[in-house]
């Protein structure tokens, strides 16, 4: 029997082996093309925001970008002359007017703009953050237009750091435990471009905030605001130098964390943490991490591959000293598993190698680059494979060359057989291919349902050669199981796959029409005791429900009703017989005039009464009968009233 | 007494109060009894088949045991009405209007 206890989870280990090559490409790309139109994107839509400070990173953004900004001068000033007196919104206006470098003139509100950047300066004891935007848009103008002396403003700023430059005291209405204090710090600083060597303790504070750094675990900003980072890489890179703690590790860590942060949608964001990639990158490029990039991560037998160097922005790394070493091949999966690795040839951010000698596989290779740990990359060597001798057996045992075999030509005809419960189904076959395959199916595919068995074939010594498969399948065993006793047509075939192939194979080999016994009735329950109904436990069919219709009344004879009625019409004859007799005459009818008339109407109204509540009976709606009834009754009592009247009159004349 | 005079005595008084009845009674007096006798025999019948035949169906019986009944009261109301010598036409006429409202009532409960 083929090891065919599992099929689906085969079918997966299958499937991650035909997909590995795609996932091998996906190496690392730090900012790609799709990054950069996402960026672009969030900048546009950033200047048609009516935020002003929005528009400003927006507009910073897509200068960084190279993007157009010709629209932020008319929309600033709108901002602006919209809303004047609001401290946040002619900062960030001005600042977007200067980073658009826009001449324009705010006209009337210009002098209401200015008189509020002044005003957001405020006393001693002002809003640190409105002294923070009156100086940037004091910056933002080239200084002294609003504040008569910056070096004044700065030293305010200046006055919450002690006198060898370390952090004294918070702004007021800051958490020391906050890092928003030494963020709102480190922005000034970083705009001022302030020079002094109590910088150093305060950029040494703000570096402790830096992962890898001496007493931090690590994972300190894992989730920390862009602008902080920014804010940190911008002092890091504008200061930076002998006189400052912090080592290209942590510039490393910093440049991580900010990758992992490019995802951000917000304007603000996205500019701080692209601008903040960019100045490590340029400034410190020993500190940016680089990228070896497979470029060629699939390759043909003894093809040339390709490793590229990149910087930070997935860009190639130009007029670099050293070189990437191909330090170990590891042969992945193979007896010989070490193999002699090929030297890397080139320059700058571009090494090429030829992989001779080796057979197909998955390779990891261990690059270095300059004197930095080694890397590993996986690179996967294929080539064509096909597949050959197919034979397809029905045997009444489990040898595959006892009962009769179908040969299958490679193309074009198809076994047509079929097999019974007792038999065994059998599939022989040769790889022909540089590599053993590492995954090879025997499949039956059931043509009424599409339902798929995959049944793992194994190495067989039946013919020679290593690529040689066998798979035999016991149909009772697999009856139940596999099968689930559906019979009928099934579609043979064979599914090959490797690492090591370009495609994977799928040979059809034909139909076979296959006869099971019927499915046995279940027989056992669910459950010890009824949860609900009976069939919780009993697991069988519970009885049929008859409908018990209501038997129909016991009609009597068609006799009887007939001698009743003629009884009663034998009453009324005698009624009628009897009336004369008893003194009864038309004598009293009146026979001319309208007393004639009237009486005549009456008697007509009544006997439209009497077939009105007949129709009625028979087929009219009860509504529909008041209806009708109600003039008719209406009318009936008028003229019986005249009847009666003329009846009163005649008796007293 | 034996039962033969008995029933001579009765068949006596039966003749006597006949003849009373046909002396004193006037005609439309005479005419009422005689509907109220036919609506008596007409219910008799009514229910000796229901006893004996069946009761389906039953609302059929109801509607018309329960419209012999209707009749008999109404009809002993008019008859009290005529005996008292009122106005005749207005008993009538009233006699006639609860007449059919009865018969509204039977055709509609008759299913």
């Amino acid at each position: 029997m083929a090891s065919s206890s599992s099929p689906p989870v085969l079918a997966i280990f299958f499937l991650v082996a035909l997909t590995l090559n795609q996932v091998t490409a996906q190496v690392d790309s730090f900012f790609s093309k799709a990054d950069f139109e996402r960026y672009h994107g969030i900048a546009k839509a950033a200047l048609e925001s009516r935020s002003p400070e929005t528009v400003f990173f927006g507009t910073k953004l897509s200068k960084a970008l190279g993007g157009d900004i010709s629209s932020v001068c008319t929309s600033a000033v709108g901002l602006i002359s919209d809303n004047p007196d609001d401290l946040e919104t002619v900062a960030y206006g001005m600042g977007a007017l200067k980073e658009a470098s826009c001449e324009v003139s705010l006209g009337a509100a210009e002098t209401r703009a200015m008189k509020t950047l002044k005003s957001g300066w405020g006393a001693e004891g002002g809003s640190f953050r409105c002294k923070r935007l009156t100086l940037l848009a004091d910056l933002a103008l080239g200084g002294g237009k609003i504040l008569e002396n910056v070096e004044t403003a700065v030293k305010n700023i200046n006055k919450h750091r002690s006198e060898d430059g370390s952090v004294l005291s918070l702004p007021e209405g800051m958490s020391d435990e906050s890092t928003d204090g030494t963020f709102q710090l480190l922005e000034i600083i970083a705009a001022t471009k302030v020079t002094s060597k109590g910088i150093k303790k305060t950029l040494e504070r703000a570096a402790d905030l830096l992962p890898g750094a001496e007493g931090s675990d690590g994972e300190v900003d894992a989730g920390a605001d862009a602008t902080l980072l920014s804010a940190l890489a911008t002092a890091v890179a504008d200061a930076g130098g002998p006189g400052l703690s912090v080592t290209p590790a942590q510039g490393e860590a910093l440049a991580r964390i900010l990758l992992k942060m490019k995802g951000t949608a917000s304007a603000k964001g996205a500019y701080k943490v692209f601008a903040a990639l960019r100045t490590l990158a340029t400034k410190f490029p020993d500190a940016a991490p680089e990228a070896l990039v497979l470029a060629t991560p699939v390759i043909e037998e003894g093809a040339v591959f390709r490793v590229e160097c990149r910087n930070i922005l997935g860009g190639e790394i130009s007029g670099r000293s050293g070189g990437v070493e191909l330090e170990k091949v590891v042969a992945l999966g193979q007896a010989a598993d070490s193999v002699t690795p090929p030297r890397l040839e080139g320059s700058g951010g571009a090494f090429e190698a030829t992989f001779t000698g080796s057979r197909v596989g998955v390779y990891e290779l261990s690059l270095k680059v300059g004197g930095k740990d080694a890397v590993k990359r996986f690179l996967v060597v294929q080539a064509a494979a096909s597949l050959m001798n197919i034979e397809v057996g029905v045997s009444p045992s489990r040898a595959h060359l006892d009962g009769k075999l179908y040969q299958v030509p490679l193309r074009g005809g198809q076994v047509k057989a079929s097999a019974l419960e007792g038999e065994y189904v059998s599939v022989s076959f040769t790889v022909a291919a540089a590599a053993i395959p590492q995954q090879a199916f025997f499949k039956f595919t059931n043509l009424a349902t599409n339902s798929e068995i995959l049944f793992a074939a194994k190495r067989s010594g039946i013919r020679s050669g290593a690529g040689s498969f066998v798979a035999v399948v016991s149909l009772a065993d697999e009856v139940q199981a596999a099968f689930g006793h559906r019979s009928g047509e099934y579609q043979l075939s064979l599914v090959v796959g490797d690492v090591g192939f370009d495609k994977p194979l799928e040979q059809d080999l034909g139909a076979l029409n296959l006869t099971f016994s019927s499915k046995p009735p279940v027989s056992h329950a669910l459950y010890r005791k009824p949860l609900l109904w009976e069939s919780d436990t009993a697991l069988s069919p519970l009885p049929e429900i008859h409908h018990q219709f209501r038997q129909p009344e016991r009609r009597p004879n068609a006799v009887l009703p007939a001698v009743f009625t003629f009884l009663v019409a034998l009453v009324l004859t005698a009624f009628f017989r009897y009336l004369p007799r008893v003194g009864a005459n038309l004598n009293g009818f009146p026979s001319r005039g309208m007393a004639l008339f009237w009486n005549i109407a009456w008697l007509v109204c009544l006997l439209m009464v009497i077939f009105l509540f007949t129709a009625y009976w028979m087929f009219l709606k009860g509504m529909t009968t008041l209806k009708l009834l109600f003039p008719l009754g209406v009318t009936t009592l008028l003229v019986g009233h005249r009847a009666f009247v003329g009846k009163v009159k005649a008796g007293r004349s | 007494m034996t039962p033969a005079a008995s029933a001579l005595d009765i068949r006596g008084v039966g003749k006597s109060l006949l003849a009373e009845y046909r002396k004193a009674a006037n005609t439309q007096t005479k005419i009422v009894d005689l509907f109220l006798a036919f609506i008596v025999a007409t219910g008799v019948l009514q229910f000796l088949y229901c006893a004996l035949v069946g009761t389906f169906p039953f609302n059929s019986f109801l509607s018309g045991f329960f419209s012999c009944v209707g009749m008999f009261a109404l009809t002993v109301s008019l008859r009290l009405q005529l005996s008292s010598e009122k106005n005749v036409e207005k008993a009538f006429g009233e006699y006639t209007f609860c007449c059919l409202l009865l018969f509204f009532v039977v055709f509609n409960f008759i299913g």
